[in-house]
């Protein structure tokens, strides 16, 4: 095994020092003379036809310096994403509750309330679709373009599913739902955007794309994409819900700040970001497995459907990793996988970490227990039986040949939880306790790393790195950093290329102007894509300084030479400091600095059959969740969550277990308290006394388990990681909730509700 | 009694006595960041449910955005900036680089802040009494764990030094 | 907003509350009434902070009873020995409010005044049986805690009146009364019911509800009722409504569970 001196250690955050001391740089703390302060007049109704909208009355405010509506936008009415339809401004329909009519500038917040408050409009309103189920019935259409209300379907067959039914021993079929869910990011969408001189616009803001961003603006603008730069400010938490959405953020102040000449400035209020901003989408699922008498899955039948909302945005990309995932990381001869997103007159759903699969997840995995328990398996057991192995053929018929980790994370989460005794000292404190009762339960999960094969020309990433003549080293690549400690992250993979310290190579804030169009920062791909160009281009660096070493006689053969430990060694225990060999190089004109671009090889994806390669590798996890359930309040709560996840090789354990450890606490969110209330579209929930995400004294103890199973393709055999440690934790709990109280829950959140009328029936 | 808009108030921000006019309207996080380009205090939700706007009020935590910027006349004002010199760093600082207790960074300082509050009257918190201090302090990035780590080693290290 | 005052002398503030009537709002630790400006869903003509008014501050104990300033802070109430030793429902009270940071702003006379039906401190206030002292230029009234509050956010203030001080009867320790909050989270989570109780030496238990009715319901029961019965009378005061927390059914049940077993147990 490689003997590793930065990856797979703790380095410190490159961010953290200034983070800690408040001096971090986020959009807000930023401040240009003269920025005005943008805001947005939104619909009031959900769905209706615009007759007029009156903004005269606010143009006259003092201080108000521009009021535009979609007729005064220079290009073209869109926000881009997958199917461009949706207008940044509404023209003649309204589709969904706050949908924006109008945009304002004015000097200060107060001015700028003012002004909202004075703009009216006159909506002649009609009967909207709230659900699914309407959708279904396509009475009412929610947009023209849709005629049948479906944005996106695909199909995976595969094998005689009809067969493998028929000859079942145990067929289960159950409906679930889900709800909603607000990612929550404490820091609200912000950006600001400042005209240059000849004719560019400097965006600044908090977002994982700033390619998208990019693209949005030069769309609104009507200007080339050369004439937009746009750079990463720290970003307050991201979670898929700064995906898509910052573009109408940015193209918001763009439109304003190419109106005034001014800096122009749009942050926003909280109960504004939880009612407009993208979503988890609920979903409603049809779910039926078949099983042999020993526990084998002989087929799998689902119809899988996405409350999408009011345009397609990125449904058509979430809805088909979940497609993908629907039957688990489980061998499945016969499969018929049909997945719709719908449309409906509500707040379009996006982007959240693990995009379309933690819905699809929590009816698998219920319906493993629910097989499990009905052929008297164990829960642990099943799983082990059906768990890919090396040469397992995945739904879409991808046979998977290397790094497959998942039978490793159930013998860690098991052996980490000691689950006989756990289970024994469970079932003595049942048998005393009257109103409280604890149980266990599990839950299993693989994940495509990566855009995969629906990623299309967005599967590639560049890198620049450059190495100075003192031996320090700067990158820049095309990801962003949200939080996640992606800078770290390639700083090691970095430092490890060149065998030296990872406090001599430092991050350069992401910028459209550094590193060419990388794609977005999402599916868990930055240390996968952004490593392996860092490495492409470090490569090339040592490939030149090989050159000069050899031309210079400091070595005989390439083989020869090992970059360790600060060193370069030229053969044997020969070594020169390699801050020596850069100053040397640099002297003899050597190209230090080179650009790498890497694509991810081979995925594939037919849309007719849904067969195919559809990522270029998997990660792994099984989750182990233990709760108690308070009988006289019906309320849950979580003792303990253990989860093991296989992403590779691991390159900086601490910040891993901090993605672990936050995305098990959104998991425990989802699962248990972040319950949005929606009526006729409006979202009632819109703050955070009534959207609840939660607090240090809502989150029981929470143990990572990481465990390593490197995979060659990826840089020093890391895959990615960041969506996993939430996706599988409803069904971890919903199943402990049932192996605590009896009680099946077939809906996200579990509600103390819910789980009161399921007790009180029995 | 004072009546209108314009307020004289005289505090304390950080050591620093000042003086200054300010609106009724006026939220003390608006005044630290906007007058004072202290911007370590943030603004998650702007209703008192977050806590990135914590700053100590004589000492005790309170979320700057709902305390009017009157409000502080005479008071003592502590922010993230003023916990450690300026080319130093506060032990719960260093604890929260260290453990990892640091993400996204948005309710780093008012969380740092809390913790602050809580140390100078309990220097030797129990895991029970460390998260009901924190618990007008969301954090979406971390779930918290490493949180209460560093917190717990801050701790530790202030009691060292104090002997 | 037309007009701002700031006063620390309470005689001004009954002059400002004469004048402009219920066209002022007094503003104490703003936990309310800042959220509800910072969301622009209030505007009040005048606005008078009274927060430097030190008359209407500290916990004192007099004969039998504390009497507590109506500026008085959650924290400085929950934090207080002899609220915490001798009128327990209280102190459970104001240690369950919101978080940290709300409990050292936001004040006894905020959450009197707010009346919302969630309120946590009106169960123990009405339980013991608490007294509001009331000021206005034209004197001074006292109120029994249970006749105060008329409906969600109503009170029979009368406009020129301010919330002076509270009076809370001793006597009441962790062993023999209680308080105990659900909400949907373990901090920073509004009330979705509550209750709080005492044992008295007679053989009476006292049981206050509040997120179930639109005013906090109280009942004085003697001990030994059958189950039914206790039951029946409980569910007889409560009329709980579906809101975004809960749906009413839930309370009901829930909310009788809970004070079915506090009878019968002494506690939960």
């Amino acid at each position: 095994m490689k003997h590793y001196s930065s990856v797979g250690k703790n380095v410190k955050r490159y961010d953290a020092e200034e983070k800690v001391k408040g001096t971090s740089v986020f959009t807000d703390d930023l401040n240009f003379p003269g920025t005005l302060y943008a805001g947005v007049y939104r619909s009031p109704e959900s769905c209706g036809r615009i007759k007029k909208i009156n903004t005269v009355k606010a143009a006259k405010i003092p201080g108000v310096r521009a009021v535009m509506t979609a007729k005064d936008i220079p290009g073209r009415n869109i926000v881009p994403v997958v199917f461009d339809d949706q207008p940044l401004l509404a023209e003649k329909y309204v589709r969904y509750h706050r949908e924006p009519l109008a945009i304002v500038a004015a000097d200060d917040r107060n001015t700028l309330k003012k002004a909202l408050k004075a703009i009216e409009c006159d909506i002649e309103e009609t009967e909207g679709v709230f659900t699914i189920r309407e959708s279904l019935k396509k009475k009412r259409i929610v947009n023209g373009l849709y005629k049948d209300n479906i944005f996106q379907q695909y199909v995976v067959e595969k094998g005689d599913v009809k067969k493998a039914f028929a000859g079942a021993f145990l067929t289960v079929k159950n409906s679930y739902s889900t709800n909603y869910q607000e990612h929550a990011y404490l820091e609200p969408q912000s950006m600001l955007v400042k005209p240059e001189l000849n004719g560019i616009f400097s965006v600044f803001g908090s977002m994982q794309c700033p390619f998208y961003v990019q693209d949005a603006v030069s769309a609104v603008l009507g200007i080339g994409l050369a004439n937009v730069s746009v750079h990463l400010m720290s970003t307050g938490g991201g979670f898929g819900g700064k995906e898509d959405v910052p573009s109408i953020v940015a193209a918001v102040a763009a439109l304003l700040s190419h109106r005034t000449g001014r800096p122009v400035k749009y942050i926003l209020d909280r109960d504004e970001d939880i009612s407009v901003m993208s979503k988890r989408h609920p979903s409603y699922i049809e779910y039926e497995s078949a099983f042999s008498k020993n526990g084998k899955l002989l087929g799998v039948r689902t119809d899988y459907y996405l409350d999408a909302g009011a345009y397609s945005t990125l449904s058509p990309i979430v809805l088909w990793r979940g497609v993908i995932h629907a039957v688990g990381p489980y061998e499945c001869p016969a499969v018929s996988i049909k997945g719709y997103a719908v449309a409906t007159n509500k707040v379009p759903c996006g982007a959240y970490r693990g995009f379309g699969t933690p819905q699809i997840i929590f009816a698998s995995e219920t319906q493993m227990d629910i097989a499990a328990e009905k052929l008297g398996i164990d829960p642990v057991r099943i799983r082990e039986l059906n768990a890919f192995k090396k040469g397992s053929e995945t739904a879409t018929g991808q046979v998977l040949k290397e790094s497959i980790g998942i039978r490793k994370t159930i013998d860690a989460a098991v052996s980490r939880c000691d689950i006989g005794k756990t289970r024994s000292e469970i079932a003595s404190f049942n048998k005393k306790q009257r109103y409280k009762k604890r149980g266990l339960g599990i839950s299993c999960l693989f994940y495509g790393v990566g855009l995969g094969a629906r990623g299309g020309p967005l599967q590639k990433g560049g890198a620049f790195v450059s190495v100075f003549k003192d031996g320090t080293v700067q990158f820049s690549v095309g990801t962003a950093e949200m939080g996640q400690g992606m800078y770290t992250v390639l700083g090691q993979i970095v430092s490890e290329s060149f065998g030296i310290n990872p406090s001599a190579v430092l991050p350069q804030r992401v910028s459209t102007e550094k590193v060419g169009d990388s794609g977005p920062t999402v599916a868990s791909r930055a240390t996968f894509i952004s490593g392996n160009a860092l490495l492409i281009a470090c490569d090339k660096i040592k490939s030149s300084l090989l050159s000069f070493m050899l031309s210079e006689k400091m070595i005989r053969k390439a083989s020869d030479v090992k970059f360790e430990k600060g060193y370069v060694y030229t053969g044997g225990k020969k070594k020169i400091p390699f801050t020596e060999l850069s100053s040397k190089a640099w002297a003899g004109r050597v190209k230090m600095a080179e650009y790498g671009w890497y694509l991810p090889q081979g995925t594939s994806f037919d849309i007719r059959t849904g067969r195919g390669d559809a990522y270029v590798v998997y990660s792994y996890a099984t989750n182990i969740a233990i709760v108690e359930v308070d009988m006289l309040t019906y309320r849950t709560k979580v003792l303990k969550l253990i989860s093991a996840e296989e992403f590779g090789k691991v390159v900086n354990p601490l910040l891993a277990e901090g993605q672990i450890q936050g995305g098990n606490a959104q998991g425990i969110g989802w699962s248990l308290y972040e319950n949005m209330v929606v009526k006729n579209g409006k979202i009632l929930t819109d703050d955070f006394s009534t959207y609840l995400i939660p607090s240090i004294l809502d989150i029981g103890q929470i143990e990572p388990v990481i465990v390593e199973e490197p995979y060659k393709g990826g840089p020093w055999g890391a895959k990615g990681m960041g969506e996993m440690p939430l996706m599988g934790i409803a069904p971890s709990i919903g199943n402990a909730i049932y192996d605590a109280t009896g009680t099946r829950l077939k809906k996200v959140p579990f509600t103390p509700e819910d789980i009161c009328n399921g007790h009180k029936s029995k | 009694m004072k009546k209108g808009f314009v307020h004289e108030i005289n505090f304390t921000v950080n050591g620093i006595k000042r003086a200054l006019s300010v609106h009724s309207n006026e939220t003390l996080l608006k005044v630290l960041r906007e007058h004072y380009g202290l911007t370590g205090a943030k603004e998650g939700c702007g209703g008192g449910e977050c806590g990135a706007c914590t700053v100590l009020l004589n000492g005790s935590p309170v979320n700057s955005c709902l305390v009017l910027a009157v409000e502080a006349d005479n008071a003592h004002i502590l922010t993230i900036e003023g916990i450690a010199a300026k080319d130093s760093i506060h032990p719960i600082q260093q604890a929260f680089i260290e453990y990892g207790a640091v993400q996204c960074g948005f309710c780093t300082p008012g969380m740092i802040m809390t913790a602050y509050a809580l140390l100078q009257k309990n220097p030797d918190p129990d895991e029970a009494q460390i998260k009901r201090a924190l618990s007008g302090n969301l954090c979406r990035c971390t779930g918290y764990v490493q949180i209460i780590e560093a917190v717990k080693a801050a701790a530790k290290r202030m009691k060292g030094k104090r002997g | 907003m037309k007009i701002a005052i700031r006063t620390d002398n309470l005689d001004d503030l009954l002059k400002a509350k004469a004048k402009y009537g219920d066209k002022a709002l007094i503003l104490a630790g703003g936990t309310d009434v800042n959220v509800k400006r910072n969301r622009g869903l209030i505007g009040p003509e005048v606005i008078i902070s009274i927060s430097g008014i030190t008359d209407m501050k500290g916990i004192v104990p007099e004969k039998g009873k504390l009497v507590i300033g109506s500026l008085s802070t959650h924290s400085d109430i929950e934090n207080d020995a002899a609220v915490k030793r001798r009128a327990f429902p209280l102190h459970m009270s104001c240690a369950a409010i919101g978080s940290p940071q709300i409990r050292n702003t936001g004040t006894l006379g905020g959450n009197i005044g707010t009346a919302s039906p969630a309120g946590d401190t009106l169960p123990s206030l009405v339980l013991l049986d608490s007294i509001i002292n009331v000021m206005s230029i034209r004197g001074t009234r006292k109120i029994k805690a249970a006749k105060f509050f008329t409906g969600p956010g109503k009170t029979v203030l009368e406009k020129d009146e301010i919330i002076y001080s509270v009076e809370v009867p001793l006597g009441y320790t962790s062993s023999n009364s209680g308080f105990f909050k659900l909400g949907m989270r373990d901090a920073l989570a509004i009330s979705v019911l509550s209750v709080a109780w005492y044992f008295d030496k007679n053989g009476t238990v006292g049981l206050s509800f509040g997120g179930v009715s639109p005013v906090v319901k109280r009942i004085l029961v003697k001990q030994g009722l059958s189950e039914t019965a206790f039951r029946k009378k409980v569910s007889g005061i409560i009329s709980p409504i579906d809101d975004i927390r809960a749906g009413a059914g839930f309370r009901r049940g829930v909310v009788t569970d809970i004070a079915f077993k506090v009878y019968r147990d002494g506690g939960i």
